[in-house]
């Protein structure tokens, strides 16, 4: 039943199309594996630092990069005035948000950080008091800028009745907010020089493959073929490449995400943090070996129209 | 079915106009340090062929004979002039109807032109999936078009497992398997012995009767013999004949310029 079937899939232009790709695929296992596994390589690193991302999504409190400032209330203040303190703060025009933290949150917070937790535990009062963490509006580019805007909010705040005092460490959180800026832009450096990697060498195997089956799309020119008919076996040879190649380095990044996730969550672990999960995100597992296809596809849209385009040169005789 | 308007085809390097002054320019001259040459691959033909005829198309090697054709397949454009087949206007044609336009066609080459890759069969059948025929058609039509040419055995085999003349062979069931009504056919018989040669001759004729129009270039002119079919003769990219025993029966030069004339042969029942 299935033979009849891809017979009949093969006798239309796309069953053709892709009747072909796999045939080549297949005729030339070493060259195809050989190509499948440099792409493999080339995507793995990408796949992991999408993976990287999904690990300290769960590892960091990304919430503490964020610029904030720390309301600290006069202790006297109950948490229902504390509470609604915030959500008045958060009405104001230069804040983008709050949140209120108890007095109770803050020593449990506290209780489970080393040594200064159990001093805590061994008193018989809470002696924290409540706080809200300010959340201001984006901030200027220019550092200067930024802190003129935050030492003024800082002064609005410390006004304030009800403020015991206002903490904000513009220092730090502006080092910690460049070396993830540079972190961030480097990874992505780092990730297109490795998809125009894995383009060109999906560009050059379908110029190679160009090359090798002239013949094919000569003849198939001369019989009346249009050009979606002579290329398109090379546009699914392409995507073939892509998916494959993206399924590959899938796995690998898997592979080595599992080996990884033993350390990280003993490291996780010594600073309090929750453990990675199981399997990165499941979004992220189909877009690689889609963004892997496309690639392929833009491969061989190179391959086929690009400046080292291989061209159909009839010859009647 | 057709017709040639006063066509000329010159390929970059070569003098398109060389027509008008053909008695000045004769051995090619210089200009601004680039050798021209004089001659173009087609100059100023004129001609028309009916439908349902056979006609060879003679001249020594390098006469013209490849590029005629390959006009007639919209391989090549003209330079100037009008080239019309089946009703079809080539300056008016957009180039993306030219492969349509080519699928009423067969071509035959003296290489054949098969794909290594594949079988008999699937060699046969690639203009038929190329021309959207369904399965049960190419299933019905191949073994058909193979059986006619006596390769039905071969079906499965690979063409380089083929004699030259079975290869041939192939190549006339696929230019035939999706029954174009104009078949070109560009020195068929050029890589084979005469016994060879005529069998293909004989298949040819076979097809002409039964209502294919075949145009068939070929220097030999063994090949000629014992066949009274009209003759377009190119020397130098010029149609020096048809002689006047050939002209009045299917294809027949004009006089640039003046409109195409053409005379029908006696149509034959067409089977498949």
């Amino acid at each position: 039943m299935a033979a009849p079937l891809l017979e009949r899939l093969a006798c239309t232009h796309r069953g053709y199309a892709l009747s072909q790709s796999l045939k080549q695929l297949r005729t030339r296992p070493i060259a195809s594996v050989a190509t499948l596994l440099v792409l493999a390589l080339v995507l793995t690193l990408p796949a992991l630092i999408l993976f990287a991302d999904d690990a300290l999504d769960a590892l960091v409190d990304r919430e503490s990069v964020r610029p904030s400032v720390t309301v600290y209330l006069d202790p006297a203040m109950s948490d229902l005035d504390g509470a609604r303190r915030a959500r008045e703060l958060a009405d104001w025009s230069d804040i983008q948000s709050t949140r209120y933290l108890s007095r109770d949150e803050a020593l449990a917070t506290l209780t489970g950080a080393g040594e200064l937790g159990d001093v805590l535990a061994e008193l018989r009062d809470n002696p924290l008091p409540g706080s809200i963490i300010v959340y201001p509006q984006a901030l200027p580019d220019a550092p200067q800028e930024a802190r003129l805007r935050i030492a003024g909010l800082v002064d609005q705040l410390s006004a304030e009745p009800g403020t015991d005092r206002v903490h904000y460490d513009l220092v730090w959180v502006e080092r910690l907010a460049a070396a993830l800026s540079l972190l961030g832009i480097g990874t992505l450096l780092l990730a297109s020089f490795l998809l125009m990697t894995a383009l060109m060498v999906i560009g050059n195997t379908i110029r190679l493959e160009l090359l090798r089956r002239r013949a094919e799309r000569e003849v198939a020119d001369l019989l009346g073929a249009n050009r979606g008919f002579r290329d398109r076996p090379f546009l699914y040879t392409g995507a073939l490449f892509g998916l494959l190649g993206g399924l590959m380095a899938l796995l690998l990044a898997l592979v080595a995400w599992t080996i990884l996730k033993a350390p990280a969550d003993e490291l996780a672990s010594l600073y309090g943090r929750a453990a990675m999960p199981t399997l990165p995100d499941p979004g992220h597992l189909v877009l690689i070996p889609g963004v892997a296809t496309l690639l392929g596809l833009a491969g061989a849209l190179f391959g086929l129209y690009g400046p080292s385009r291989v061209k159909v040169r009839p010859d009647g005789g | 079915m057709i017709e040639f308007d006063d066509v000329s085809l010159a390929y970059p390097g070569q003098d398109a106009d060389h027509g008008a002054n053909r008695g000045a320019n004769r051995g090619g001259d210089t200009r601004q340090g680039v050798r021209v040459n004089a001659r173009p691959a087609i100059d100023r033909v004129s001609f028309s062929i009916a439908s349902g005829a056979f006609t060879f198309l003679t001249g020594r090697s390098g006469a013209g004979k490849s590029s005629l054709l390959k006009l007639i397949a919209g391989l090549e454009r003209p330079s100037s002039g009008e080239i019309r087949v089946n009703g079809a206007s080539y300056s008016r044609l957009k180039p993306r109807k030219l492969p349509a336009l080519r699928r009423q066609m067969g071509l035959i080459f003296q290489d054949n032109q098969l794909l290594s890759d594949r079988s008999v069969f699937d060699n046969v059948a690639l203009p038929l999936i190329i021309g959207r025929f369904g399965h049960a058609d190419i299933q019905r039509r191949v073994p058909a078009a193979l059986e006619r040419v006596g390769l039905a055995a071969h079906a499965a085999a690979n063409p380089t497992t083929l004699s030259g003349g079975e290869q041939q062979r192939v190549g006339i069931a696929r230019a035939l398997v999706a029954r174009p009504r104009l078949l070109l056919a560009d020195e068929p018989t050029g890589n084979l012995d005469a016994g060879m040669s005529q069998e293909i001759m004989d298949l040819l004729l076979d097809f002409n009767a039964a209502g294919v129009t075949v145009l068939l270039a070929t220097h030999d002119t063994g090949l000629l013999d014992g066949h009274d079919l009209p003759r377009l003769t190119l020397a130098d990219g010029r149609l020096v004949s048809p002689d006047p025993a050939s002209a009045g029966r299917t294809a027949r030069a004009r006089t640039p310029g003046r409109p195409a004339r053409s005379t029908r042969r006696a149509p034959a029942r067409r089977k498949d």
